[in-house]
Formats: structure tokens, sequence, C-alpha cells
């Protein structure tokens, strides 16, 4: 116990210590937060850049052939547009600078619907927003020929309001009751993205550093592979704590802005999926963190670990191409195997839990099978140090005793 | 205080050990001797557990060797290495507590400032010579007085005087009732310092006793012209 506790100590110190784990605890947080930034900006920026798009000082011509606009809706644009009659002459007056830009519109639109576009490609660049003033053109053109009632059905403005009931009948909200049981699962998500090969490296570097004989005279591979576990799972949970207190502040500070406050509104704490899915984290986390430091365990130098890790981390993002599957109640058998195989359960687990998909008996085994799960794998990831400590170059896992090397 | 009785061993099919004995007693410098690949390193990690015999026996104190046991071993490895990102300091004190010292800062200190290498207490040791590094090592085999002290080719890419230094710190430990097992190409080191020694080849013991007894079995010759003579025809 005594050296589990030094190793403990030495482990968590040296990487508290460590200035890139500061920079990789507080760099995933600004980075999400940068790209979200990032991300808004651009999708203002493409509004922005078809809102401008400017026709007072574009020379615009159009052919019609399949009579679809009149010559009112061309009229309450504001744009002069100079009818050609064939596609042909359209295209020469776009290279010869007669034209900036032309639509043309042939007589079998109703079966194509087809509009060509010519424009000059040193005006455009890359992306090409022209279509867009074009289709409001065809809306306005239909508009003009329906009632209010039927702009508003086209429009699909009709303003839907939702009354989703319990069991008891009770009016709930399934996003506010989800809202608390997904940032516990962005948690584990955000833990297993930063600290995947934090865990990975952790037994890797005794042996690519051949510290692994010294130590071994020392302290046990058990003592070793447990001390560590046990600093690396603290050093998860001291990452949690500072992930989780600033967003705590920051809503508690924001409490009324128009960012926070329609979120905070809607929250509806339900204990159970809230519960389940810390329990489910715990259990993930110790699962995967034995998982990873399997994987260290086996291989004989961080490279080689690290080509094996992104078979561990696969397994465990799978579900979420499968998003669907755990937001509603219609389970499957893609739903069932992914909640119960063991690298891809955290996440089907929790999502299913979130969404008040996961029945109490399911929620129960689950966190179960994690947990044997996790003290499996922690147990096979002690053997196979035991058993590959000292390979130092030979990428040859073993398991079983070391009397496997037969005469 | 060591006993190897009919040690086999092979990897993968391929024998490194056919049927190794000798006995190391307690407070002796053993020489276990051979050219590369005869072996000696695999007896060391079977002997410390980190490999597993094929056949036979090897105990310390009558016992299997296991880390929580009370046996106090400081081995010094052929494949060296240290927490290339620590301080001297800290890796230092780690060992120090792993291997139950009081005073393991106090220790260390001690022994860094016997080494020349007081100085380099706060570097990195990833920032020390190769040499500076060996000598860490050797600091954190010594530490907590080891009733056993293995080391493999200790003085390998040490200057005559850090080898003369590192001679005078085995005597110490000698001189304090340590049993030593020394692996060394050196055989002016075994002369000076080995009780007993033993030579293998062909994964077998082709020469063991005394060093006296061992010089007698090749008529007087020197360990320099022995060596030579049972390993000369090899391919190092």
């Amino acid at each position: 116990m005594n050296k589990i506790r030094t190793v403990f100590k030495f482990e968590v110190i040296r990487q508290l210590k460590k200035p890139t784990f500061w920079i990789s605890l507080l760099l995933f947080p600004l980075g999400i937060a940068a790209v979200l930034g990032l991300s808004a900006m651009n999708s203002g920026g493409i509004e922005d850049t078809i809102s401008n798009i400017d026709f007072s000082n574009k020379k615009v011509g159009i052919t019609d052939d399949a009579n679809l606009l009149s010559d009112e809706v061309l009229a309450s644009t504001g744009i002069e547009f100079t009818k050609v009659k064939t596609e042909e002459a359209g295209r020469d007056m776009v290279k010869n600078n007669d034209l900036d830009l032309y639509y043309y519109v042939s007589e079998d639109f109703v079966e194509s619907h087809k509009v060509k576009i010519y424009d000059r490609a040193a005006d455009t660049g890359l992306f090409n927003f022209y279509s867009i003033p074009f289709a409001n053109l065809l809306k306005l053109n239909v508009y003009q020929k329906l009632s209010p009632e039927e702009i508003v059905l086209v429009e699909n403005t009709v303003d839907y309001e939702t009354v989703d009931l319990d069991a008891d009948g009770a009016q709930v909200s399934v996003m506010g009751q989800a809202i608390v049981p997904i940032a516990i699962l962005g948690i584990f998500y955000i833990l297993i993205c930063v600290f995947g090969n934090r865990l990975t490296m952790a037994l890797v570097e005794e042996k690519e550093n051949r510290i692994s004989e010294m130590i071994l005279t020392s302290v046990s591979a058990k003592n070793l592979v447990i001390g560590k576990i046990l600093s690396l799972i603290t050093l998860g949970f001291i990452q949690i704590v500072v992930f989780v207190i600033p967003i705590i502040a920051a809503v508690i500070i924001y409490r009324d802005s128009p960012m926070v406050a329609p979120y905070l509104a809607i929250i509806d704490l339900d204990p159970i999926r809230v519960i389940g899915n810390i329990l489910l984290l715990l259990m993930s986390y110790f699962m995967f963190a034995g998982a990873c430091m399997m994987v260290g365990s086996l291989m004989p130098t961080a490279r080689d670990a690290s080509q094996y890790i992104g078979i561990v981390m696969m397994g465990v993002v799978m579900p979420l191409f499968f998003m669907n599957n755990f937001m509603t109640g219609d389970a499957n058998l893609v739903t069932y195997i992914l909640s119960y195989f063991p690298l891809s359960s955290p996440i089907a687990l929790m999502m299913r839990n979130a969404f008040g998909n996961l029945p109490a008996y399911e929620l129960l085994i689950g966190i179960i099978e994690l947990g044997v799960a996790s003290a499996f794998v922690m147990r096979l990831t002690v053997k196979s140090f035991q058993k590959n400590a000292i390979n130092f170059s030979v990428v040859k896992p073993h398991f079983g005793p070391r009397k496997a090397w037969k005469k | 205080m060591i006993e190897v009785k009919n040690f086999k061993m092979a990897f993968n099919g391929k024998t490194v050990i056919k049927d190794l004995s000798f006995e190391v007693n307690k407070g002796e410098i053993f020489g276990l001797l051979g050219s590369n690949g005869s072996g000696k390193t695999t007896t060391i990690r079977t002997l410390l557990n980190l490999y597993e015999p094929t056949g036979g026996e090897l105990l310390i104190n009558g016992k299997r060797f296991d880390a929580n046991s009370s046996v106090t071993v400081g081995y010094l490895p052929e494949e060296r290495g240290l927490y290339k990102k620590e301080t001297v300091i800290d890796t230092m004190i780690y060992f120090g507590e792993l291997k139950g010292l009081k005073d393991p800062r106090g220790w260390a200190a001690d022994y860094l400032e016997r080494v020349g290498l007081l100085s380099k207490l706060n570097e990195k040791t990833e920032k020390l010579s190769t040499g500076q590094q060996q000598k860490v090592q050797l600091g954190i085999c010594m530490m907590n007085n080891p009733e056993l002290l293995i080391l493999d080719e200790p003085t390998k890419g040490f200057d005559p005087v850090n080898r003369k230094l590192l001679m005078n710190i085995i005597d110490e430990l000698h001189a304090k009732g340590s049993t030593i097992i020394m692996i060394t190409h050196y055989m002016d080191e075994v002369e000076r310092l080995c009780d007993r020694a033993i030579l293998l080849k062909d994964g077998k013991a082709y020469a063991y006793g005394t060093i006296k007894d061992i010089k007698k079995q090749f008529g007087g010759k020197s360990l320099d012209e022995i060596f030579v003579e049972v390993y000369g025809g090899e391919d190092e």
C-alpha cells in the first residue's frame, strides 16, 4: 500500500508540474469555444455575402423560354433585365462584357428543373451565389398567385407547440431533461480526447526509457500499475473539476443573459438520469483508462502504442455515428450491440439514458457491466505489464505465463 | 544467499540456458562472466522474477524473488534509463521512497556530492551526460544498502577516474555486508573484486569456483587469457 501511495504521489505531482498538462487541459475547451465562435462568424459571413449581392451595377440578362416569370415580377425586383433571344446570344453577351450575368430558363424547365447561369469567373471566385436571388425570384412569382394561408403552408412557418407527456401524463421537457446528462456525456468525451494519449503512454514510458528492470526490483508490477491507474483517475477528476467549475460559474454569472436564460428555464433535473450518467461516467472512465493502459503495457514504444490506440478510440466514439438509435425509444439490434459492447457502451448508454430511453434495469446492467469490464481490463493490464515489462523491442504481446516460451 | 538449480531457459523454441546450477554465498562478490549472448542477463532477469524459467529454480534467501519481499535488491541493468523529464533529485527521491529509505533527499544529496553531481541536483536527467546518468542509476541501486547488489556491466562507458570511484563504492558496500553479483567484460575488475565466478558457455557453466581455482583449471593463466581461450572462437 505504501509503495502504491509513492507511485501515486510521484505520478500526480509530475503531471501537475508539467506545463503541457495545463496547456492541454485549458486548450481543449478554449479550442472548442474558438471553433464554435469561428463557425458562427463564418456562417454570418456567408449570409452577409448573399444578402450583399448588389445587382444595381450589374447588367443582367434573361431568356425565359418556359415563360415562368411575368414582366411584373421582373419589374418588382428593381433590376433592369435585358431580354435575350437565345442562350447562345446571352452567352456571347457575357463573353463580350455586354452582360455581367445571364440566366437561361429552357423551354423544358417543368421536366428538367434546370436554370443555366452564365457569369464571368473572375467576378465570382470559388463560390457562386447567383442562383439564390433567382430562386427568390421564382418564389416571388409563385407567391403572387397564392393566398396568405397557402404561403404559410408552403413556407412551413407554422408554429407547432409540442406537449411531451411522461408515463403519468405529466408534461415534461425532453430537451430540458437531457441537457445535464448530455453535459456529463460531454465531459466523458472531453476526458477521452485529452487523456487518451496520456493514459496510453503511462506504461510505455518505463519501457521506452529502459526503467522497467530497475523499478521492478523496487516495486511489483501490480503495485506500479495500480499506483499509475489511481493517479491517472485522480488527474482525470482534476480535469473534470477544471472544466466544470468555470462552466458552473459562468452559468451562475450569466444566468439572466439571453444566451443562457432560455436553456436554464427549460432545464428539468431528473435525478435518476443525472446520477445514472454520473455513475456511467465513472465506470466508463475506469474502463477506458484500463483499455488505454493495456495498449501501453503491450507495446514497447510510444510510436507502436499510438498506432493501436486509434482502435480503442474508434470503438468508444462509434455510437456517435448511430446517434439516432439512442435518441428515440425504438431500440434495435444496433442499439443493443453498441450499448453492451464494452468499448462503445459508455457513449451509447449515456446517450440513451440522457433521452430517457434506458430502462432502470438496463442502466443497472450497464453500470455493472462497465464495472466488471474495467476490473477485468485493469487486471489484464497488470498481467500484461508483468509479462511485457522488459519487452523493449519486440511487439509480441504476452498474457499467459511466461513459460509460454517453450523449450 | 542465491541458489540457481538446474536452470533452463528457452525463448520461442531457442534454448539460451541448457542446465545451469550455481550458488552465491552471502557477503561475497561473485562474477557472472561470459561472451555476449551467453545468457548472463537472462539469468539475472530470471533470478529477479522478470522472466519465468523454462525449468529449474532460482532462489534468493530460499524464495523466489518478489519486489514486495523483505530482501532488498539493487539492480543496475544492462538496459539503462531514467525518467528523462524528471530532475535528478525527484528521480532519486522517488526510488528512495520505493526502497523504503527514511530520508531519501538527504541520502541523495550526500551521494551526489560524493560522485561530483551535487550541482546537477535540479537538472532534468536528460540533460546529463551518459556517464553522469550512469552515476545516478548506480546511486539508485545502492539506496538503502541492498543485501543483494547486481551490477550488469557497471563500468561500461566510465573513464578511469570514475571506474576507480565505482570500485571504491563496491568495496564499501561489500565491507558493509552486501552480496554483489557483477557482470563484466573487464577481467581486471573480476580479479580485483570478485571472490568467486562462473563462466557461461553454450548455456552451461564452463568453469565455476574461486578465482584462484578457475585460474588453476586453466594452468595458471590470467583471466584475460582464459576469456580469450574460452570465447576467442565465438562471434561476439
